[in-house]
């Protein structure tokens, strides 16, 4: 006899063939149904070859039936191939298989190895991470049915409530469990919040007193800081050696986990990158906030959402990558479309000259700001091209299995890519831009519910158009990306090129109708009239539609500056620089681009007192009535001076922030970072290169180089909120940060003449009297 | 994969440095001039992008002739509202 169990499918993994799957329904309660499942995948190669594989499988004890010959569509021919289908009984085989792709290369080739069990399993009974769904069971809750009640692309959908916990240390990580740092945990019911410290001077009560309020709160969601890196690996680590058994998975774990303390550090694109060990719970989700992008990207909901859409189960992709996102909803494609799916690599770039590397290999196009008549400007509009790159690529069909595709290669009238003359397939549309077509048409019904909805609608909807955002940024990155499965060097080529095409066209447009180009990048141009006269929204609004019409990417006015300035670049003051800019929209509203205050590394205090004097500037509609604020700007200059003279300023707020791009005994120069980390090893506290670290400029021209910086870490141990420090540094980085904004506003030589008296006569500031 | 050849921006820094040792040979006043040149160079960078010269000097000259143009156009100018003025 069966039941049906009915809820939102909450978590899902796999141990070998066998998938765990907990439901949740609406009033909170749980099942767990199981069901089995034998990954397909497919081979190519000679005969000698394939038989060698397949007994291998055999001894291995991989294979759920004998392997039978079968015609699949190739994702690049276009055509159909033989290939061995293979169902493996062992998923864990896939891992070996997977491990050893590289030396299969050009002797067989394997598809859909790469497929994770569970996102495989989603796939073959068309379900997804917090779908609604209806499940028939047969005795011991095996699966007999599961269907989703509703498709993974509804736009609107309900999730489950859920009761959630918060778990982080009460200071930095750094310092370990102690009992100075204690665990602590908050429970949210209704408007009343619940906390809990863990004894951390007993490992044996901590664990008890955990497994207690485990008990007793049940959470389904633990949202951590730090969870990964430190907090559950030492709760692991403790109850294997204590023999306690832990409450935090639901289920009953077959395997021990291995404790790891060490992430790992990885190089990409010239900085580095730090991920935290992972740590996921069986049968309730773990999220640590500190090692996810997605998380601070987007929250839970944005977590939600993208993995509806790629089906990748929640702890999983609230520990990836958006590109991993992205790749999962691009295989979810690929199998709709019948394509065998290739395995990590991608196809490889076709033989290219060196002039040919030279004409085809360009990025995307930057106009410099024109300062020729000043770095301020008057009556100045911005118009952006919306999600230009994604746009390009699901209009234009640009993908890797279309652009020089074979099967288009004699046809006379295909789409060419402006400057490179590749051809674009008429025959079938690409798998990139088709699930880019389906993210862009998401983003834009949510963008429009962002602007028509209020309250806590408008904010989720908020949370989703930034959550997919994130897929649409990293879209065209990933077909360049080497280790990306779907891409391939010249469809990211062609996606530039048409890039460049059509901010040309866009700029030629806007000179056509009177205007000037003051600056553009990549998707966007700032324009002014001649004679730097007010500009009508109208106006505006038929350009864009005239861009639009030509280029065929949405064109919207971002806004028009009442006044904006071009920052100088740094090494060269009469230089303009692209990325820093700010100014005033004529609706009040500040935009602010690469200045101290919108920097990750400046100090909380600059932060904040640049955005009093940027307060100030924002009341200012004219670059004349800009220049009468000057008094009202520097007395506030002088009071956040005098607060840093007067050392009233608590550390935390001083604190700056750096990414660790070294070991602390790799570092040839005692810089900054350097030295701070230096002093946290000689105290055990070891951090990897892509961690961030935060100090405090204690003394920098000390003799003694560990009297200069002292890390978050060294001040909390002092147990204060005032830190004696170094008042030349910050009141020289507050100078800067003053200048920054309004050097090109104060009265001439103002800053010249003060600049030289303020800090080689340090006693004196010079424009007091 | 990723980008194979050097961009342009970081080509003109190279051919740049490579006049390091002319830029040492001139006078302060002529070094300043030298600078705005360059400065002529770099505001053009989109140009350069553009073309792709194998030799990316072509189009940093290009660049710097253009400034020049636009100089002496700006300088003709001026010059023919004094002469409208004297001649008044």
């Amino acid at each position: 006899m069966s039941n049906e169990i009915t809820g939102f499918l909450f978590d899902i993994y796999n141990i070998e063939d066998l998938i765990y799957i907990w439901v949740i329904d609406k009033n909170q309660n749980l099942s767990l149904v199981k069901d089995f499942y034998y990954p397909v995948i497919y081979a190519e190669g000679s005969s000698q070859i394939l038989n060698k594989l397949v007994h291998r499988l055999y001894e291995l004890n991989a294979l759920l039936r004998e392997p039978l010959m079968v015609r699949k569509k190739h994702f690049y021919k276009n055509s159909l191939i033989d290939v061995l289908e293979l169902v493996i009984s062992k998923p864990s085989v896939l891992q070996k298989i997977k491990l050893k792709l590289f030396a299969f290369y050009g002797k067989l080739d394997i598809y859909h190895s790469d497929i994770d069990p569970v996102v495989g399993y989603l796939y073959s009974k068309n379900i997804y991470p917090i779908a609604p769904v209806r499940i028939s069971c047969q005795k011991f809750n095996y699966v007999e049915n599961i269907t989703a009640t509703e498709p993974h692309e509804t736009y609107e959908y309900e999730i489950p409530p859920l009761r959630t916990m918060y778990i982080y240390l009460k200071h930095s990580h750094r310092l370990g469990i102690s009992k100075k740092n204690p665990v602590q945990l908050v429970v949210e019911k209704g408007l009343k919040k619940y906390r809990y410290e863990l004894p951390a001077q007993n490992p044996s009560a901590m664990i008890t007193s955990l497994n207690q309020i485990l008990l007793g709160e049940n959470p389904d969601v633990i949202l951590s800081h730090y969870g990964d890196q430190l907090i559950f690996p030492v709760f692991f680590g403790l109850a294997q050696k204590l023999k306690i058994p832990l409450n935090l998975d639901r289920d009953i774990v077959p395997s021990q986990r291995q404790i790891k303390l060490k992430g790992s550090s990885f190089n990409t694109y010239g900085s580095w990158i730090y991920r935290a060990p992972s740590y996921p719970l069986f049968g309730r989700w773990h999220i640590d906030a500190a090692n996810s992008f997605i998380f601070k990207e987007s929250r839970l909901s944005g977590i939600i959402e993208l993995a509806r859409i790629s089906r990748l189960p929640v702890q999983k992709i609230a520990r990836s990558s958006t590109g991993a996102a992205l790749t999962s909803i691009e295989t979810g494609m690929g199998i709709a479309k019948n394509y065998l799916i290739p395995w990590q690599k991608s196809e490889r770039e076709s033989p290219k000259t060196w002039y040919e590397l030279l004409q085809k290999d360009k990025g995307g196009l930057v106009f410099q700001p024109q300062i020729q008549y000043g770095n301020v400007a008057e009556n100045v509009a911005q118009l952006d091209f919306s999600q230009m790159y994604p746009s390009i690529m699901s209009f234009h069909n640009i993908s890797p299995e279309t652009i020089n595709c074979p099967c288009c290669a004699r046809e006379p009238d295909t789409e060419k890519v402006p400057e490179l003359n590749y051809h674009i397939c008429k025959k079938r549309r690409g798998v990139v831009s088709d699930s880019l077509y389906l993210v862009l048409d998401r983003r834009k019904y949510f963008k429009q519910k962002k602007i028509s909805s209020v309250g806590a609608e408008k904010k989720h909807a908020e949370i989703i158009v930034n959550s997919l955002k994130w897929i649409n940024v990293v879209s065209f990155g990933y077909l360049g990306f080497r280790n990306a499965k779907f891409g391939k060097l010249e469809s990211h080529e062609s996606v530039t090129a048409f890039g460049r095409d059509k901010l040309l066209r866009a700029m030629e447009i806007a000179e056509e109708s009177g205007f000037i180009l003051l600056h553009a990048i990549t998707d966007c141009i700032f324009i002014r009239k001649p004679d730097s006269s007010e500009i009508s929204k109208m106006d505006l609004e038929k350009l864009c539609q005239t861009i639009f019409m030509e280029t065929k990417v949405e064109m919207s006015i971002e806004g028009i500056f009442s006044w904006l300035l071009f920052c100088p670049s740094k090494a060269d003051p009469l230089l303009p620089v692209a990325n820093r800019y700010m100014g005033r929209f004529t609706n009040g509203e500040l935009k602010i681009r690469g200045i101290a205050a919108r920097r990750k590394d400046t100090p909380l205090f600059i932060k904040s007192a640049q955005m009093d004097i940027l307060k100030v500037m924002q009341r200012a509609s004219r670059i004349d009535d800009l220049k009468m604020l000057h008094e009202e700007i520097l007395s506030i200059y002088l009071h956040y001076d005098t607060m840093i003279e007067q050392q009233n300023i608590k550390w935390r707020d001083l604190l700056l922030r750096k990414t660790v791009s070294r070991f602390a005994d790799d570092y040839l120069v005692d810089n900054a970072t350097a030295l701070a980390i230096k002093k946290m090893k000689e105290k055990n506290i070891n951090v990897q290169p892509g961690e961030k670290v935060k100090y405090l400029v204690t003394n920098q021209k000390s003799q003694k180089k560990t009297k200069r910086y002292l890390s978050e870490e060294e001040a909390t141990l002092l147990n204060c909120d005032f830190i004696p420090f170094d008042v030349y540094f910050y009141r020289q980085l507050w100078f800067a940060s003053y200048k920054e904004i309004w050097e090109h506003f104060a009265p001439d030589g103002f800053f010249k003449k003060t600049e030289s008296e303020l800090f080689n006569k340090q006693s004196e500031l010079p424009f007091f009297s | 994969m990723g980008r194979t050849v050097v961009p342009y921006s970081m080509k003109m820094d190279l051919v740049i440095s490579r006049f390091e040792a002319f830029r040492k040979g001139l006078r302060r006043n002529d070094r300043e001039k030298f600078d705005e040149l360059m400065r002529a160079a770099k505001i053009q960078v989109q140009a350069g992008v553009m073309a792709q010269h194998p030799n990316a000097f072509d189009s940093i000259s290009m660049a710097i002739h253009l400034e020049l143009k636009k100089q002496i156009d700006e300088l003709a100018v001026r010059l023919r509202e004094m002469e409208k003025i004297n001649v008044e």
